[in-house]
């Protein structure tokens, strides 16, 4: 079978055609569908007239006042801004967390490092929903945090740090769902590393950190990409840890694109911010792929 | 006239603009021990595939006791391989492993159990039946190894470098293990290798092979005395080239010129034209060290090299060819000593020189 | 290189490890772990009321095994997570095949883009576009839209484990199966498909694991009466913190922890 595989195009497309199919239909044209109503008119009913129109990709910029004029409206650009902002911070915490991590575990004898990769991987596959929910209870009116400082007096009996609906709890949310996304691929480039060529640096730099710095970090530079990229993309179309841990006041593009799709009902205006994060992700995506082939030419691997 | 297994006629193979094989033809008998030589990169490789089916010939045609085979897929040849790395099927144990071409060809399950019982025999592994292949020692799986390949009796065995794997005491003992299993089946043998010592202690006939194409084919006895070009004097051992003119030839004896002068005058005759400029080769093992003046050429010693049981040493003719000359230690005994500088002569029968014309 | 290894972790500990390591490794994993166990420990708290702790018992359990509307959502999950998952899995092993073995083909490259597709575009995008592709062409077929929803982003990721597996298999086995006379297709079905088999479950429970967890292309796409038990949980908790989704939770992370536990055991690499 392998050399008809080999041989034959016709086996080849034959086994192929199935995922085409698939995935063109119930992938690329539900997204090709999406950017044509993007340039749709919104029907507030439900749905959308079939005009063609450039008024959801005005709405991300302008609103109309009661005289009909455009006037610039920064609310959406705060929600891009805060997404970029969040995802950010998030992405810079996994890294720094990530990494050590992801260091001592290469370091570890094989029957350790498995288990330890194993403990990392376990939750990621754990329901992100529930995951989520746990911080719920944690950061909540009275929940974890809140306890103990209520008991020991530090609170008010029914006040609260106010930890939750906030972007740092955010923040919070989404380091923790993504964290062993990070931790993965560096992981995997550490391991490919020869420490050999540690040793000789820290003899070269005559202490620990130099080797690291000069050394370690660059080597490992594609799988911190990969780790980065990983993070970030996510981070900025998350729905769930924003929408549970961050509240109404802190829309990101995820929430505000559900959030058309529910109670706004503002279906153009929900396939234009959609049809733009998209843009954004083939174009990190670009950038990404782009990135590593120089970087692999370069180390001539 | 002993029948001929495989018959391979002209066969060229292009990787895209790499030519793998060069109108390569040869012929292999029946119940023979064939060996196909040749440093990595020759095709020999190339060629054993293609005799499996693995590879499509470009052009050619191969044979097989008759048949024409080149367009025919590998599971439609009566041709099994032993591979290099035994390419044993780890989720079957050894029973099934060595079932598995019998099963194919739709075998009796009473038959299958006899001829695998027989097998394990054959390559004394007779308890081996239910183990699982994926802890065994590089000569076990070798033996499971042929025991699968020589269970449908194929036609002709082929074996790509099975030995190489092994480590050297290994290697040696399945050298003698090989040439008995061929001999007790009968079964035509083709085997690849780039070990010089595997082919010459093995085989009936040897091909060398480089570039993609065949440089000489003979007995090991051939091959190694009388080669016929510059290539397979080099590769099999050691050896002494000079290049020379014929200078004059008779019905007894040839004169033949080095490019420095020195003139070899050997009881031989030869077929080639005079004018004609070739090279001629003479084993160190065949050159005698005599004193000056009385052997066919003088030298001047320049190295001794002692290796226990055999010593080289090394000299330099009068045109500044570089000779050497191999004695065993026994040989060596009571004769006198030599030091470097001497003038010495050196001396070889005239049927251990051979003429190479390529 | 393994004995290089190990004689570096034993002796030369400066670069092997940096003691403010252990500490940091430690948080690491109890941050990781924290939120799981408050829910495990929650999930036995007989209290209604979630932060307070009244005693120890199986309380929400029973409530949770006796209520027909999570049953059912779990029973939708399940439907839809084995169909999606045997579509998924034997269209990923088909694709698989074709490039792990097609060796470099024209054509190889799109291919492999339009495979992990679903894994580029973010979830929330696919889950709207999905949604109004369903309502444009009028497909209501109920638990067959998540299906197919679930089919496509699962892809994938049987498709990942399938492929790795494949291209750590080296040919020679079918080349032998090949020699001792057997046809393609037998060669595929004694050999390759044998030995690739750990590769397909893991690839098969990982897509099945992807689709249990999945929520917002799931709330988006379901209706009435397709509840997935990821969107019933999130009504719930929308409704006001109930104990019954400790409950829930936990018993979801067993589920995983079995699940990823077999995807672990299958994508060990064979010697």
């Amino acid at each position: 079978m392998s050399t008809a595989f080999e041989k034959s195009a016709r086996t080849r497309w034959l086994a192929l055609s199935p995922t085409y199919l698939i995935i063109g239909i119930f992938m690329m044209i539900p997204l090709c569908i999406m950017i044509g109503i993007s340039f749709m008119e919104q029907n507030v009913y439900g749905g959308v007239h079939p005009n063609i129109t450039g008024a959801a990709y005005q709405q991300i910029l302008f609103e109309t006042d009661f005289d009909e004029n455009l006037v610039f409206d920064t609310s959406y650009l705060v929600i891009i801004g805060r997404s970029l902002l969040l995802a950010g911070i998030a992405t810079i915490v996994t890294v720094l967390v990530g990494f050590p991590v992801a260091y001592y575990i290469a370091r570890q004898n094989e029957r350790r490092r498995n288990l330890l990769i194993f403990l990392v991987t376990l939750p990621f596959w754990t329901n992100m929903l529930i995951r989520i929910f746990a911080w719920l209870l944690i950061l909540g009116r009275g929940g974890v945090i809140d306890a103990p400082l209520r008991f020991l007096g530090i609170l008010e009996p029914d006040g609260s740090l106010g930890l939750l609906y906030s972007p740092g709890a955010v923040v919070l949310g989404l380091t923790y769902t993504y964290l062993p996304l990070m931790v993965l691929p560096i992981y995997a480039s550490l391991e490919k590393l020869d420490f050999r060529l540690v040793e000789a640096a820290a003899d070269l730099y005559s202490n620990k950190w130099g080797a690291v710095r000069h050394v370690v970090i660059p080597l490992t530079g594609p799988g911190i990409a990969a780790g980065a990229i990983l993070v970030f993309i996510p981070c900025m179309g998350d729905f769930i840890t924003v929408d549970m841990l961050g509240g109404a006041k802190n829309f990101m593009l995820g929430t505000l694109v559900q959030f058309q799709f529910s109670t706004a009902r503002n279906w153009p205006f929900g396939s234009a911010v959609a049809a733009i994060l998209l843009l954004f992700v083939i174009c990190n995506m670009l950038l990404y792929a782009r990135f590593s082939r120089a970087d692999k030419q370069r180390s001539g691997s | 006239m002993a029948e001929i297994a495989v018959d391979i006629q002209n066969i060229v193979k292009h990787y895209g603009a790499f030519v793998a094989l060069n109108d390569v033809s040869l012929s292999i008998d029946d119940n023979e021990f064939f060996t196909l030589l040749g440093p990595s990169g020759c095709g020999k490789t190339t060629l054993l595939r293609s005799i499996a089916g693995f590879e499509e010939v470009t052009e050619g045609k191969i044979w097989l006791y008759g048949e024409e085979i080149e367009d025919l897929a590998p599971h439609q040849r009566p041709i099994n391989t032993v591979f290099q790395h035994y390419a044993l099927f780890p989720h079957m144990t050894v029973h099934d492993n060595i079932a598995f071409g019998l099963k194919r060809l739709g075998k009796s399950e009473a038959e299958i159990n006899k001829t695998v019982k027989e097998m394990l025999e054959l390559v004394q592994m007779e308890d081996f039946g239910e183990r699982r292949t994926n802890n065994m020692s590089g000569g076990q799986m070798q033996r499971i190894a042929l025991a699968r390949a020589l269970a449908p009796k194929p036609k002709v065995l082929l074996l790509d470098e099975p030995l190489s794997a092994l480590d050297l005491k290994l290697r040696q003992a399945m050298r003698d293990e090989l040439q008995k299993l061929q001999r007790e089946t009968g079964i035509t043998f083709v085997f690849v290798t780039h070990d010089q010592d595997e082919a010459m202690s093995m085989s009936d006939r040897i091909a060398v092979m480089s570039n993609g194409q065949v440089q000489q084919i003979g007995s090991p006895d051939e091959i190694y005395n009388r080669p016929k070009s510059r290539f397979v004097a080099d590769f099999i051992g050691d050896t002494n080239i000079v290049d020379v003119t014929i200078e004059a030839s008779d019905a007894k004896s040839t004169l033949y010129r080095s490019k420095g002068g020195v003139g070899f005058q050997i009881e031989r005759t030869t077929e080639l034209p005079v004018g004609r400029e070739i090279a001629i080769n003479v084993r160190p093992e065949n050159v005698l060290i005599v004193d000056a003046g009385e052997g066919r050429a003088n030298a001047t010693l320049t190295h001794k090299s002692f290796f226990g049981r055999t010593s080289i040493y090394s000299m330099e003719l009068t045109d500044g060819t570089l000779i050497k000359s191999r004695y065993s230690s026994r040989d060596e005994l009571g004769r006198k000593a030599m030091s470097i500088g001497d003038t010495i002569g050196i001396d070889f029968a005239a049927e251990t020189l051979a003429e190479l014309t390529s | 290189m393994n004995t290089v290894r190990k004689t570096k972790a034993k002796g030369a500990g400066n670069v092997a490890h940096f003691k403010s390591l252990y500490v940091l490794v430690g948080f690491f994993y109890a941050f990781l772990y924290f939120p799981i166990i408050v829910l495990i420990a929650y999930s036995f708290n007989t209290g209604t009321r979630a932060m307070v702790w009244k005693g120890f018992g199986f309380d929400w359990y029973v409530k949770v095994f006796t209520n027909g509307a999570i049953l059912d959502a779990a029973k939708n999950s399940l439907i839809v997570g084995l169909i999606a998952t045997i579509l998924a899995t034997t269209i990923a092993t088909a694709g698989a095949l074709a490039l792990a073995r097609g060796g470099a083909f024209k054509g190889k490259g799109i291919s492999m883009g339009i495979m992990t597709l679903p894994l580029i575009v973010p979830e929330i995008v696919t889950a709207v576009a999905t949604l109004m592709f369903f309502s444009a062409i009028g497909l209501n077929l109920g638990l067959g839209n998540l299906i197919i929803a679930h089919t496509v982003f699962c892809i994938p990721f049987a498709f990942m484990p399938i492929r790795a597996r494949l291209e750590g298999m080296d040919t020679y086995m079918e080349q032998a199966a090949c020699d001792l006379y057997a046809t393609e297709w037998q060669a595929f079905r004694y050999i390759t498909l044998p030995m690739m088999m750990p590769g397909i479950i893991a690839g098969a429970t990982l897509s099945f694991v992807i689709s249990l967890d999945d929520f917002i292309i799931s709330l988006m796409v379901s209706s009435a009466g397709t509840t997935t038990l990821p969107v019933y949980i999130y009504s719930m908790i929308r409704n006001g913190i109930s104990p019954e989704v400790n409950a829930i939770s936990t018993v979801l992370f067993g589920v995983s922890l079995v699940l990823v536990t077999i995807y672990w055991i299958a994508s060990k690499p064979r010697k």
